[in-house]
């Protein structure tokens, strides 16, 4: 099959959020390298799923994904939940985030 | 996508109604504090709070929650009740639609120790029935 993909970018995403549609709307704040509208991207969590989807809408750090879930994976095997990792160590430890976090 | 096993949720519940403290909550995937604190910052950037998605419809169990359409895709789930998470200062509040879908809602300005202390809230990983049935 021939891949859809021009370039390959990724974004993270809660697949808790999905809609009736398989639609979810995430931040890109995780993301290394914005997409456009109309563009396909890898949808993907901290936990080893990942799935295709297409760029629907995007507002500022909001965006909207239609995830097509023939393409879905799970690569992940039941463990126990990290107490701390690369992410939360950046985060300022006990003290709330400043605005230079939330805006990030 | 096979759903035939889907359950529906009741459609009576007056809107916004409190949620019961008996009522189960639960998620799919880990749910660690990593996790917790990115889905947090990711709905901050899309609804301009801070919450976090789980799906709670009383009287449904963890296993009839994830198989409502669109059924949780992860291969593990994890649950708690309303009440535990109440106990310990976080309110969840239905956030329909999707179906089945709330809200843990975070003080203005979550800290570390919020995401911790919700994941520990959780109960243990264990399969997610809707992912044994997708055969993935």
């Amino acid at each position: 099959m021939r891949s859809r993909l021009v370039r390959e970018l990724s974004v993270w995403a809660d697949f808790n959020a999905f809609d009736e549609d398989h639609r979810v709307r995430t931040s890109l704040r995780f993301a290394p390298e914005h997409p456009t509208e109309g563009e396909w991207v890898w949808l993907h969590d901290d936990e080893g799923n990942r799935v295709y989807g297409i760029v629907e809408h995007i507002e500022g750090l909001a965006v909207q994904i239609r995830a097509e879930m023939t393409t879905w994976r799970s690569d992940v095997s039941i463990a126990t939940p990290r107490r701390r990792g690369a992410f939360h160590a950046a985060m300022p430890q006990g003290r709330p985030p400043t605005e230079a976090h939330l805006a990030a | 996508m096979t759903n035939d096993d889907a359950i529906a949720p009741e459609s009576d519940e007056e809107e916004g109604a409190r949620l019961p403290d008996e009522a189960i909550v639960t998620r799919g995937g880990l749910s660690t504090a990593d996790t917790l604190c990115k889905t947090a910052l990711a709905h901050f950037d899309v609804h301009n709070e801070f919450g976090i998605s789980v799906r709670c419809k009383p009287p449904m169990t963890a296993d009839q929650l994830a198989l409502v359409d669109p059924p949780l895709p992860q291969k593990q789930l994890r649950e708690t009740t309303v009440g535990a998470l109440r106990e310990a200062g976080f309110d969840v509040v239905p956030d329909e639609p999707p179906p089945t879908h709330a809200l843990i809602m975070l003080q203005p300005v979550p800290t570390d120790d919020d995401y911790l202390r919700i994941t520990a809230i959780f109960g243990q990983p264990r399969q997610n029935p809707a992912f044994t049935k997708e055969e993935r």
